[in-house]
């Protein structure tokens, strides 16, 4: 992209300082490359946002180790921002203990780390509703 | 993790793709015939065989033919023609389009191009004097063969679907897979298994596949 832009750059100035008017289709031609290139890997993170933000209603809090080896260090960073909004959220929507909500009603993740907290934590809500 | 993964959807059929949907890049990718009204300088490099060589700055003459992917023909297009003109790929011209008219069901849509729809809705933008016959054959098409999607997806449960999908496009496919969900989910509950808690699909075989890594 580097190398696409750099072309262009040199481009437009020659077209402005010599006047060179028939560069500008070329340009055009480098330009849209550009946004396309963009336009994908803008997608693609995207995609990926949305598939670890469907991560966090599959599994539950905390994530097995080999999808966490997959995911950047930004995308981890979103994911525990939005682990916490979505908790914050929860415990506001209940009396004193809060609500907790699963996205469907016959879904349910299992922990896959050895802690039971987690688990019976939310099976006991559920068993309070 | 397909309930809970909304993923963008195509907006190929309405007036505009939506930037962020993997269908509508897979879409504007598929290439259409253009000629060149201006010659294009230095881009020689891409279309070795067209261009003008060195001593004309690499450049691709004017009056060539190439075939361009629909974003890239999109982007240089402009109403006054300045830099590229449009001709309509056989399958949206006069000739298919009759054939079209005659019986849509018969037609192998995914071997036509796999977005015959999304891509003829966004050609519509090239301002083409056929447009009114274009959208016209568009619709007729599909009206044609939803009535046998429907059926067939909606009565398809627990079956290898391949010999019906085969011959229909993407956005045809996508359709038939909802058809599929809401049957699915219909016999789920029929069953009376949508008030079960049960462990989601991914988990269960994330189980399965560490069990399979701890035996190595």
């Amino acid at each position: 992209m580097k190398a696409l832009y750099e072309q262009n750059q040199s481009d437009v100035n020659e077209a402005k300082s010599s006047g060179r008017g028939d560069l500008i289709p070329t340009i055009k031609f480098r330009h849209c490359s550009l946004l396309r290139n963009r336009r994908c890997a803008v997608a693609y993170l995207y995609d990926r946002l949305l598939r670890i933000r469907a991560l966090r209603w599959e599994y539950g809090s905390v994530l097995p180790s080999a999808l966490r080896f997959h995911m950047s260090a930004e995308e981890m960073d979103w994911f525990n921002r939005y682990k916490k909004s979505l908790a914050t959220y929860m415990r506001s929507l209940g009396g004193d203990e809060g609500f907790s909500c699963s996205s469907c009603s016959h879904h349910i993740g299992y922990e896959t780390s050895k802690k039971p907290i987690y688990r019976s934590a939310v099976s006991k809500r559920l068993r309070r509703i | 993790m397909s309930e809970a993964y909304f993923r963008v959807e195509s907006g190929a059929l309405g007036s505009e793709e939506n930037f962020l949907s993997l269908d509508d890049i897979l879409m504007s990718h598929e290439k259409l015939p253009v000629r060149t009204e201006i010659s294009m300088p230095r881009l020689g490099a891409f279309f070795l065989d067209r261009s003008g060589g060195a001593e004309t700055d690499n450049a691709i003459p004017e009056g060539t033919k190439l075939e361009l992917p629909l974003w890239l023909a999109k982007g240089l297009f402009d109403n006054k023609r300045r830099i590229l003109s449009v001709e309509l790929p056989k399958i949206y011209q006069e000739g298919w389009r009759t054939v079209f008219s005659a019986d849509a069901n018969v037609v192998d849509l995914h071997k036509m191009g796999p977005h015959f729809y999304g891509f003829g809705s966004q050609l519509l933008h090239f301002d083409s004097p056929e447009n009114a016959d274009i959208s016209h054959s568009l619709l007729q098409t599909f009206v044609g063969r939803f009535r046998r999607i429907m059926d067939s997806s909606q009565n398809a449960y627990n079956e290898d679907t391949s010999a019906l999908v085969a011959r229909l496009d993407e956005m045809e496919r996508g359709l038939f897979q909802t058809g599929q969900k809401g049957l699915n989910d219909f016999q789920c509950w029929e069953k009376g298994q949508a008030s079960q808690l049960t462990a989601s699909n991914l988990v269960q075989n994330y189980a399965k596949r560490k069990f399979t890594d701890m035996e190595d």
